[in-house]
């Protein structure tokens, strides 16, 4: 008798969870098909938008677009007067292999920024990595000259900074501002930047004596322009309102960074005059 | 008569048959079956092998090479998926023929920019990384490299009657189609439709990039 009830109870409980699981499972199939007939209905779906691109409303605001616009146009012109000619001749008397040397040596000396953005972001590893890499480039590497980091050791860059940090943290963008001379970034990505001045040995040199360091910021410049040149006026060419083409581009690239999107493929910055292409070798470790 | 009839319309449903049969096989032939990763390898190689045929190599076949590298981008890209895109949600305020007429300026400007760039080709290649295929969607991962760099450059494809078909490409994690919109949103906000079409008619007829003041 009692056996009895504890099974009929049994069986009244698994009646119960069997209703539970056909409406459950009823539910999720009634929402995949919407989900289906919604992916069926919008000529826009892309399965891919979320993971791999801003989203479609994820717009950026742009409360200072006409002084905006006059500094894009400023930095526009600089880019064609002054740093694309001297690129573009500096490229003709260094070989490409001297120039790629620079960028690698340039690169490594923002280590300290990359050694703790990672860290604020609770990326331990990927710190570490960040300061053996600074450690092997600096003395095998020839005061990272070179890569034998990436090259040797299989050991890759997380490009990370405190703007990015503070996107992790869940600060918005804010607002759009295309810099004099430095170029298109954002109200949060200024603060990160100010951050990331204290991180970078190039500023310490700069506030310590302003012709050299200058000298060395345009060096810099001039040496990364070289090695993308082509690049900034292939993309303004291709866009009907290049203002807002780069205006996007920078906000797309910098959410997917944000999102990590980028680390697994090393990516830079197109749409910058000379943009900051950091030095990466990773198709090995693809 | 009835009879002459009767044979002159089963000749003319043969004809009709055979007609059929041919055009199913013709289809049948372009119909691509390869994955979306296959395809796009194929079509990337196929057109590096017309960029380092010797005998395309001069000047006085530019025009030539061109062509038939434009032949192949047709086959991969579907340009009126893209240029849907691109015009999100302003695409439904347009009559057919302006989706038609702006689907053939935006395939213009395109291919008129980008065809530049395979004059410089000088032995770069992409590296096939891996797909990812959902349903009738698909992402190839590509690294374009260079000796300079090393460009990501994925592939958006999307399966259609003839095969998987590209509708978006995103350059260094930057989505072309989204970064389009945006354009074509700010210029339509500003200079309705009619403005947007005015200025890509101008481009084409300049041969120039646009100014970036409004």
């Amino acid at each position: 008798m009692r056996e009895k009830n504890m099974v009929g109870g049994m069986m009244r409980i698994g009646c119960i969870l069997a209703t539970i699981m056909a409406v459950g499972v009823g539910m999720s199939l009634l929402l995949t098909a919407t989900a289906f007939a919604s992916q069926a209905d919008d000529p826009l779906a892309d399965p891919f938008a979320a993971t791999s691109a801003a989203g479609r409303q994820d717009t950026l605001a742009d409360p200072l677009e006409p002084l905006n616009r006059f500094f894009f146009t400023v930095n526009d012109r600089l880019y064609f007067w002054a740093l694309k000619p001297v690129a573009t001749g500096y490229a003709k008397v260094v070989p490409e292999e001297t120039r790629l040397n620079f960028r690698y040596f340039f690169y490594n000396l923002l280590a300290p920024v990359r050694v703790i953005s990672n860290l604020l972001q609770g990326k331990i590893e990927e710190s570490g990595i960040e300061l053996a890499r600074f450690v092997i480039n600096s003395t095998i590497g020839i005061a990272g000259f070179d890569d034998p980091a990436a090259q040797g050791f299989g050991l890759h860059p997380s490009n990370e900074d405190l703007g990015q940090t503070l996107g992790v943290y869940g600060l918005g963008s804010g607002f759009y501002i295309c810099w004099p001379i430095l170029g298109p970034s954002t109200l949060r990505d200024s603060f990160g930047m100010v951050g990331d001045s204290f991180l970078n040995p190039l500023s310490y040199l700069i506030g310590g004596d302003m012709v050299a360091g200058g000298g060395v910021y345009v060096g810099k410049e001039v040496n990364d322009a070289s090695l993308v040149l082509g690049d900034y006026e292939q993309f303004t060419e291709a866009a009907f309102d290049p203002y807002v083409a780069i205006r996007d581009a920078y906000h797309q690239y910098r959410s997917n960074q944000v999102r990590d999107l980028d680390n697994a493929r090393n990516t830079s910055f197109v749409g910058e005059p000379g943009g900051k292409r950091p030095p990466f070798s990773t198709v090995s470790a693809q | 008569m009835k009879n002459v009839g009767m044979k002159k319309q089963s000749r003319w449903l043969m004809a009709l048959g055979l007609l059929l049969l041919v055009a199913a096989n013709a289809m049948a032939a372009r119909v691509s079956s390869l994955d979306p990763m296959g395809r796009v390898e194929s079509v990337l190689n196929e057109i590096i092998s017309i960029l380092e045929d010797k005998a395309l190599a001069g000047p006085e076949s530019v025009d030539k090479r061109r062509n038939l590298v434009i032949e192949k981008v047709e086959g991969l890209f579907d340009f009126e998926e893209i240029a849907m895109r691109a015009m999100g949600r302003h695409w439904r305020e347009r009559t057919p023929a302006e989706k038609t007429r702006f689907v053939n300026l935006f395939k213009q400007l395109l291919e008129k920019t980008y065809i530049d760039r395979i004059d410089t080709y000088s032995g770069e290649r992409a590296v096939f990384q891996k797909q990812d295929i959902r349903g009738d969607y698909a992402m190839v991962y590509t690294q374009f490299v260079t000796s300079k760099n090393e460009i990501p450059i994925n592939y958006k494809l999307r399966k259609k009657t003839n095969g998987w078909m590209v509708y978006d490409v995103e350059i260094e994690t930057v989505s072309l189609v989204l970064n389009y919109r945006n354009q074509f949103d700010s210029i339509i906000n500003r200079e309705k439709y009619a403005g947007l079409v005015q200025r890509m008619e101008e481009k084409i007829a300049k041969g120039e990039p646009l100014d970036g003041a409004p």
